[in-house]
């Protein structure tokens, strides 16, 4: 018997054990050979086609949560942000810094299709352009490569079937390192442009975040964002379109109800503000994020070989408290700008008041950015990055930009200073790390009483009342 | 029972002499650099290979079942040493794991440039 338990401990601890066992995968038996997109069509064309609708391939969606959409439908494809301005002029090809080097794929790189843009008009072609396995084959990796009309996502192991036929097969819903590859990478770089989305989250204990620590609940995020028919839930509040804008996404919906703390005062600001404010006391903690990019001064890399525009970081950034209502005033292309009260453009604001009962204090990333502006038309312009990330030129890139954008051939534009709300909602620590009454409720609290609409600290004026009585 | 535990310490003790004894094998990347890529690098005719060439099963199946064999009589260029003599088994178990690691199906596919 000892023997037996001794040769089978023996057993386990041999380095070839679970190598020889016959790994199963989800999809093994549907097909032998993937071939591309049209073998997932086989089975899933109804998935596909719904997925064409989708944000996740649109790239713009319905936007009725946007003050000024005018009911167009909005997304990243039609609108600038202030990262990388746009994927006009930016959308596929490769960028080579002087040694050859490429430094850039386009924004396509993170579009869930296989290179073309996304047409309003579903055909063959377009379905067959969707890249299933980017967001559903764990092992899955693609470069772009040249193709006959330009350029092509193509799997690395194009050229070893055997390889990409095991990848093929291993379906699953997507998991936080899949969407983290492209959702964490935004801006540029790790956590560059959201501050709460950090690659660190795809294995992150609970005190990093208490939903998607491996050791804890391990959520995935499609627990949270997964809707109907390949719709996603959730916009924050600055993205423009949304998937599933009749079924906005929270945190007291189905997990945590509309009163739960134990403590009467806390629920009682649960009404007024989000969880967000005391649940996530700073963001960026792993990796630092942009909090102010300058595309009127170019930086050099000389590790890269590569220019960029100035960008300044912080890490553990403490967040900037307004109120928000669920809709947000965007900076549209081809409107004229509006500013805010410090002369900067507002690109996303969230809307709400104190006295707007809808509305609650929620926790944001405040970006400040320069970008170009038309001279009498006052429209924001986007860059052509793509153009100026080898040579540092930004004039011809922001020239490229009218013309491809609003078809000024000859631009006159200066630079203004832009300013976006970023809502933050990832990172929730656990409730000991949560923000103290005195946190807020102190003269060197962190909320800034009288742009939230106070006269100064509310706890100081009911105190001030009770005393009174 | 005692006999058991006797060998089982002994083989624990063994085993933790071998890691110390073992050589530091050095940095992975370099490693395949100066022992695989110099043969296997774009248009060589000993075929292209790079850590994302294959996936993490074929790589490990590379290594238990073909390596020895496929590379019995390889000399590395401008030595005359075979590269089976040269590799330690450190330095060979340091490359197996950095062709995993960056396999074609792993988080960090690289092409080892």
């Amino acid at each position: 018997m000892t023997r037996r338990r001794l040769a089978a401990l023996l057993l386990c601890l041999a380095p070839g054990a679970v190598r020889g066992q016959q790994k199963t995968y989800s999809h093994a038996q549907y097909f032998q050979h993937y071939e591309g997109t049209k073998t997932c069509l086989e089975c899933h064309r109804q998935e596909a086609e719904n997925f064409f609708g989708s944000q996740h391939y649109q790239w713009r969606g319905p936007a009725p949560q946007i003050e000024n959409s005018g009911g167009k439908k909005l997304g990243k494809i039609n609108t600038i942000n202030d990262f990388c301005t746009s994927p006009t002029g930016n959308w596929i090809g490769l960028v080579r810094n002087s040694r050859g080097e490429v430094i850039s794929k386009g924004c396509s790189a993170c579009h869930a299709g296989r290179g073309l843009l996304p047409s309003n008009l579903m055909d063959e072609r377009q379905l067959q352009n969707i890249d299933c396995l980017i967001c559903h084959a764990s092992g899955y990796r693609r470069d772009l490569y040249p193709a006959n009309s330009g350029f092509e996502w193509k799997p690395i192991l194009w050229q070893n079937r055997e390889g990409l036929d095991s990848v093929a097969k291993r379906i699953s819903l997507p998991t936080r390192a899949m969407c983290l590859r492209c959702h964490a990478a935004s801006g540029g770089g790790p956590n560059y442009k959201r501050g709460d989305l950090e690659y660190k989250l795809a294995d992150c204990d609970r005190d990093f975040d208490v939903h998607m620590a491996s050791s804890g609940k391990n959520l995935q995020c499609v627990a949270c964002h997964a809707g109907d028919n390949h719709r996603v839930r959730g916009r924050g509040a600055d993205l423009s379109g949304s998937d599933m804008p009749g079924k906005p996404l929270g945190c007291t919906e189905k997990c945590h109800g509309s009163a739960p703390h134990a403590v009467a005062v806390l629920n009682r600001h649960a009404k007024r503000v989000n969880c967000t404010v005391c649940h996530i006391p700073s963001f960026a903690r792993e990796d630092a994020t942009d909090m102010a990019r300058d595309w009127s001064k170019s930086a050099y890399n000389p590790e890269a070989d590569k220019y960029t525009a100035t960008i300044t970081f912080e890490k553990n950034v403490r967040p900037v408290y307004a109120w928000f209502n669920g809709f947000t005033r965007a900076q549209l292309p081809g409107q004229a700008v509006r500013r805010l009260s410090d002369g900067s453009v507002g690109i996303m604001l969230p809307l709400g008041s104190r006295q707007d009962p809808e509305a609650r204090i929620h926790a944001f990333k405040v970006h400040k950015a320069r970008l170009p502006l038309l001279e009498g038309k006052q429209w924001i312009i986007p860059i052509v990055v793509e153009q100026f990330f080898p040579n540092g030129k930004i004039d011809p890139a922001v020239r490229r930009a009218a013309e491809e954008m609003y078809g000024v051939g000859d631009p006159r534009y200066t630079w203004t200073a832009t300013t976006r709300y970023m809502g933050i909602y990832h990172g929730v620590q656990p409730a000991s790390k949560a923000l103290q009454c005195l946190d807020c409720h102190s003269p060197k609290g962190r909320m800034d009483w009288k742009a939230l609409g106070y006269s100064g600290d509310p706890l100081d004026a009911l105190l001030a009342a009770r005393a009174r009585k | 029972m005692l006999r058991v535990s006797i060998i089982l310490a002994g083989a624990m003790v063994l085993a933790a002499a071998g890691a110390l004894a073992g050589d530091k094998p050095g940095d992975p990347k370099s490693l395949y650099k100066q022992n695989c890529r110099v043969c296997h690098d774009k248009g060589s005719p000993n075929g292209e290979y790079s850590p994302l060439t294959l996936i993490q099963d074929q790589w490990s199946s590379f290594f238990k079942d073909k390596f020895t064999a496929a590379h019995k009589d390889a000399v590395l260029p401008g030595r005359s040493e075979k590269l089976l003599e040269v590799l330690t088994p450190a330095q060979l178990k340091a490359i197996q794991k950095f062709c995993n690691d960056h396999a074609a199906d792993s988080e960090q596919p690289q092409t080892c440039s």
